[in-house]
This record gives C-alpha cells, structure tokens and sequence, in this order.
C-alpha cells in the first residue's frame, strides 16, 4: 500500500533490551527535538474503582466486534452498558458478534478475527503506569491493508474504531486497554 | 150543574174518545138524555149521537160542541172537512230532526271562532240525517268562512322573551348549520367574519366551530397560538395553519421564520469555510476530494482545533436536520437502486447529478414539512463537543524521523537484534469479556494515523462520550 505513511515502525523492536541502549543513546541525540506536548498527554483520568489487575508488565487487548445496523432497533443484551455511548453513531440496532482479546508485553503484536474475513493486527507499543500505546492495523479478507492508527489509552479504559461495511450495516469495535 | 153545562161536558168526554176505547154507555145516555131536552140544537141533530158508535161518536160529539158555540177549533175534523170541500191540499208535518240539526250547527259555529276545525263537529251532527251534505262538502265550506289562521305570530306569542333561542332551537332540531345564519341574521345578531373566515379556508365546520368556541371564551384574536392549536387540532394538516391565521389577520408568529433563516446552511458554512478555505469544505464531507486534497484536508483539520470544533458544528446540524426530518417525515426509503434501474444507471455508481436539480425535484414531489422548530430544538439540546484528539504535527514527525535515524546508525553497530518476534499470550476463551469503560477527553489520543487512499476518517469525541475513529472506505470492494 505506497499511500500509507508508517511513523512508528520503531516500536518493534523498542522491546528489546538492545533498544534500551539505542534509546539511551539517542535521548542525548534527540533531546531537542521538539516535540508536542500534546503526544505526551496525559491528564489525570478519573478513579472508577475496577477490579484489580496484576501489573506484569503485559496488556490485555480486548476487541469486541459489534454490528451496528438501522435494519432493526434490537440491541444486544450484553451491549447494555456501552449504548449510552454508542447510540451517537445514530444507527438502531446494535449486535455483539464476537468477543477478542490476547494479552500482550510491549512489542508483542497480535491478530485478532473481525468480522467477514477482516483482520486487525494490535501491537503493544509500550505500556505505563498511567496508559498503554498500541498500534492498530485493519487488513480486509483481500488481505490488503486499509489503516494504521497508533492510540494511546489510559489503562482500564477503551476507545472505538469502527466503519468497516458488514451485511447491510457498518462494525464498531471497541477496543480496551486492561492491566 | 145545569143541564147545559152537564151537556157540554159529557160532549168533550165523547169527543175525546178514540178508535179502540171503550165508550161510557151511561155518559153516553146521559148525553142523549140532555140533547133531546136542549132548545139550542135544531130537531134533526137531537137524535144523531144514539145513530153513531165508535169515531163517529168522537167526531159527533165534537160537531154539537162547534153548534153549541164551546169549541176552540173545528178541530182536525173540521179543518179536513173544510180542505176537502175547499180543494185545499193537506199540510205536511215537520220533522223534529232538523231542529236538532239546527241547535248543533249552532253550537259548532259558535265554537269555531276558537277551534279552526268544526268540521268534525258539522258531521257528527248532520250524520244522522240522510240527506246532509258530505264531509269534504262541509269542511271545504267550513274552511273557505274559516280563512287562514296565524300560527307564527301564535307560537311566537307564546315564546315570549325566549325567542334570541329560535334560532338555537331550529338550528338543533334541523340538524344543519346553514340555518342558524339566516335566522341570526333575522334576529339582527351580528354575524361573526371570524367564523366566515375560517369556514372559508378550512371548508370543514367542525374546524370553525372549534375555533369559535376557542375565541368565545379566550381573549379574541389575542392568543395566536390557542387558535393554531385549535386549528391543528380539528384539521390535522400543518398547511392549514398559515392559511387560517392570514384569514384571522392574527399576525404569524416570528419564530419560524428566524429559525428558518438561522438555520439556513449558508451562514454557518460561510463561517467554517472562510477558516479553513472554501477549496475543500463541503466537499470534504461529501468525499469528493482528490485523495491529496483530502489527506491536505485532513492534516488541516488535525492541526487546527478550531476548524474541528466548527465542522463538528457543521457536521451537528446537518445531523440534527437529518434526525428532525426523520422524525417528521419517517424513515426514508432507499430510493436510489430503484431509481437507477429505472433509468438504466448502475446502482452501485455515484452518478453525476446535479443536487440542485434533484433537490428541486424533490421539493415539487413531495409537501412542505416544517422542520424549523424540531431542529432548533435538537440543536439547542445537543451540545456540540470538541474532538479533543490532539493532531500529530509535523514537528513531532520529525522527531520521529531524528530517532529513526539515530537508530539506524546504532544497529549497524549493535547488530539487527536475532531474537523471535515477540508472540502475544492468549486469553483463555472462557474468561468473561471485562466491562467496557469509555476514556474520556484527555484520557486517549491519536499518536499516529494512516488510512487507504480509498478511506476518509472522522475523529469523533463528544464531551461525555468515547473516542470513535471512524473509517468510511468509499470501495472496500463487495461489502462483507
């Protein structure tokens, strides 16, 4: 795909313990750089108590994949808590199809199954105390890649990507961050 | 007594017998006894009541009282003898009917100054006589003296004071409006052009009446909307409205027509434009952008937030129309397959068409439907939230670029690490799907984005609500 712009192929290899050399070196190099203060955002979140997780270092990538449709107004009884914030998509019906998740260490990468032959490929970038970063990539049943999106999420908290067609309706993929 | 009166008496019992009675045989020779000695009756008669018996006796005796001189008449005896001699015809009797007749005739008469119908009267009384006239011949009589009788000035006597009610009355019993007018008119109440008015636009007389009573007891012409509501009520048809309240002279209400020029897409996408150029605004959101004018578009939009925030207007307006019409107007059909079938046109491709025109077209189809106050509403409901991702700006790419670089530089020193790829550990599939919980603004952000050249993105993030990448792929190929 000669359109695609990949900023952040670095971070395959950012988990390495080499690279934690590299990255000292560099940070004499690049130091001053200027970079956004925006990419570093980081406001605090709020604390909604959520059950405790083991920190080792690893994510838990969960996807799940919904069929959003206007061909009915039948919703999901497992979608319940997440319609409040899925109905500004304006679509009527609302069907969880299937649930992914894997879990990741940072530079580990996955590929979890969407929806009519799709594939979402999810890379751990790295991970914080505060938020993890993953890179997320959608390849069709052609196996053509049609995206490439670098996130950074606090942790224990989800974001969605959605828009590919499916039956007579589009899917929505809330995309969660959990350690 | 002397002879001559003891005679004459004896000749009135004589004279009072009749054909069957048995005669007093010693009255009788009492009455001969004294006849014979009488100087007063010639010779020849002193002898005939012993020669006669029965009525000849009666009848004899009667003659001596006339030559004695003590009769009242000749009697009918004497009165016959005389038409016979005379040649005088016999009289007839009358008949006691025809004074009965007379009486009720009378008296029907008499009651027919009060009642009109005596005829029934007349018959009754004429019924027993055979030739009386026929009833037709004496109700027609009694009618034609009769005349004609006044029965409005009657009832209307009657009525009294309560006659503003007639037309009330008549218009209730009849059953038809039409009436009540005439009548009012006649009783010079004013008529009400309020009325005329609305009968005239709305042609159902429910509606008027509906609104008249609304006028009769609100505050006249005064409160516009109670009459609107009135009228939407008993019509149910919006285009009405404007129509009746022009005819009441009831001046609209300003609010429609400020909404409809506020919420016109003109001055709103002027705005938006002259902020981020008006080369690629409109078609932006109507992917018609070349794909580099669409990538330029969008670096645009992520490198300045407020164009964000005012296409995120844009974008809630037109969302806001859209749902308004909905909600108006239903669920719109998918009307373009058929019509690219019909015209021969493929219904998978986009084709040239001019939006005014089908608007236009569209417009002439189908009636007007007021949408003003809906989306407003909407509108003002919905707050229009910012995308709060922050755009990855090229100073920050080169950054990236810089460490790039230096660690090329590193690896050929170090070495291409020779370790496997890192392989994710996987979930058992049992374990339940944790609870979703949205990040908020500031608790995401985009670092990096990329997408075919085939796919518009949309950044959408509402005060309260998630993240949402959305990828629209313009030809993804067969949908999935």
């Amino acid at each position: 795909m000669s359109t695609h712009r990949r900023y952040s192929w670095w971070s395959s290899v950012v988990g390495r313990a080499r690279a934690a050399l590299v990255l000292g070196a560099l940070a004499l190099c690049v130091g001053s750089l200027p970079v956004d203060a925006a990419w570093a955002q980081g406001a605090p979140g709020r604390q909604v108590p959520r059950p405790k997780r083991p920190v080792v270092n690893k994510v838990e990538v969960q996807l799940q994949v919904v069929y959003a449709t206007n061909e009915h107004t039948r919703v999901d009884p497992k979608l319940r808590d997440v319609m409040q914030s899925l109905r500004v998509l304006r679509f009527s019906g609302f069907e969880l199809l299937s649930t992914e998740r894997a879990m990741l260490g940072v530079g580990q990468e996955t590929t979890l199954s969407v929806a009519g032959g799709r594939k979402l490929k999810v890379q751990l970038v790295s991970r914080t105390e505060e938020k993890a970063t993953m890179r997320l990539r959608m390849v069709n049943a052609r196996g053509e890649q049609r995206w490439d999106t670098t996130v950074s999420v606090h942790r224990n908290r989800s974001f969605v990507v959605g828009g590919p067609r499916y039956r007579n309706g589009k899917l929505v993929l809330p995309v969660s961050a959990l350690y | 007594m002397t002879s001559s009166v003891e005679l004459v008496d004896a000749l009135r019992l004589l004279a009072a017998t009749g054909q069957g009675v048995p005669v007093d045989t010693a009255l009788l020779r009492r009455a001969e006894s004294l006849l014979s000695q009488d100087d007063r009756v010639p010779q020849d008669l002193r002898g005939t009541l012993a020669a006669a018996d029965g009525v000849e006796l009666a009848h004899v005796a009667e003659a001596l009282l006339a030559v004695l001189g003590e009769a009242e008449s000749l009697g009918e005896l004497m009165a016959g003898a005389i038409r016979s001699e005379g040649g005088i015809p016999e009289l007839r009797a009358p008949d006691a009917g025809w004074a009965r007749v007379s009486d009720r005739l009378a008296q029907g008469l008499e009651r027919s100054a009060r009642a009109v119908d005596v005829a029934e009267e007349v018959e009754q009384a004429t019924s027993r006589v055979p030739e009386a006239p026929s009833r037709e011949q004496i109700a027609t009589a009694v009618r034609q003296e009769a005349g004609r009788v006044e029965l409005a000035a009657a009832v209307m006597d009657a009525l009294g004071a309560r006659s503003l009610h007639v037309g009330e009355a008549v218009a209730r019993e009849a059953g038809r409006v039409e009436l009540a007018d005439p009548i009012a008119q006649s009783l010079g109440a004013p008529r009400l052009p309020v009325a005329a008015a609305v009968r005239a636009e709305a042609g159902r007389v429910e509606l008027a009446d509906a609104v008249c009573t609304e006028i009769r007891l609100e505050e006249p012409l005064a409160s516009g909307a109670r009459i609107l509501a009135a009228v939407r009520e008993g019509s149910g048809r919006v285009e009405v409205v404007e129509a009746v309240l022009g005819s009441l002279q009831v001046p609209c209400l300003p609010v429609a027509a400020a909404v409809r020029a506020e919420s016109g897409e003109v001055g709103l996408a002027a705005s938006v434009m002259a902020l981020i150029g008006p080369e690629w605004t409109s078609v932006l959101l109507d992917n018609e952008l070349s794909p580099s004018a669409r990538r330029l578009a969008t670096r645009r939009l992520l490198e300045q937030p407020e164009v964000r925030l005012r296409l995120t207007d844009f974008a809630s307006v037109g969302r806001a129309v859209r749902e308004a019409v909905a909600l108006h107007g239903g669920a719109a059909p998918q009307l373009w397959p058929e019509v690219a079938e019909a015209i021969g046109s493929d219904p998978e491709a986009l084709p040239e068409l001019d939006g005014a025109q089908v608007a236009a077209a569209v417009r002439a189809e189908i009636e007007p439907v007021d949408v003003s106050a809906a989306v407003m509403e909407r509108i003002r409901r919905s707050a229009v939230a910012p995308v709060n991702v922050e755009p990855p700006v090229s100073a920050n790419r080169l950054g990236w670029a810089g460490l790039v670089l230096a660690a090329v530089a590193l690896l050929a020193i170090f070495g291409w690490p020779s370790a496997p790829e890192p392989v994710a550990e996987p979930v058992a599939a049992s374990a339940e799907a944790e609870p979703i919980l949205f990040a908020h603004a500031g608790e995401v952000t985009v670092d990096a984005l990329d997408y075919a050249a085939d796919t518009n993105v949309h950044l959408i993030q509402d005060e309260d609500g998630p993240l949402i990448i959305w990828f629209e792929e313009d030809d993804e190929g067969a949908t999935l």
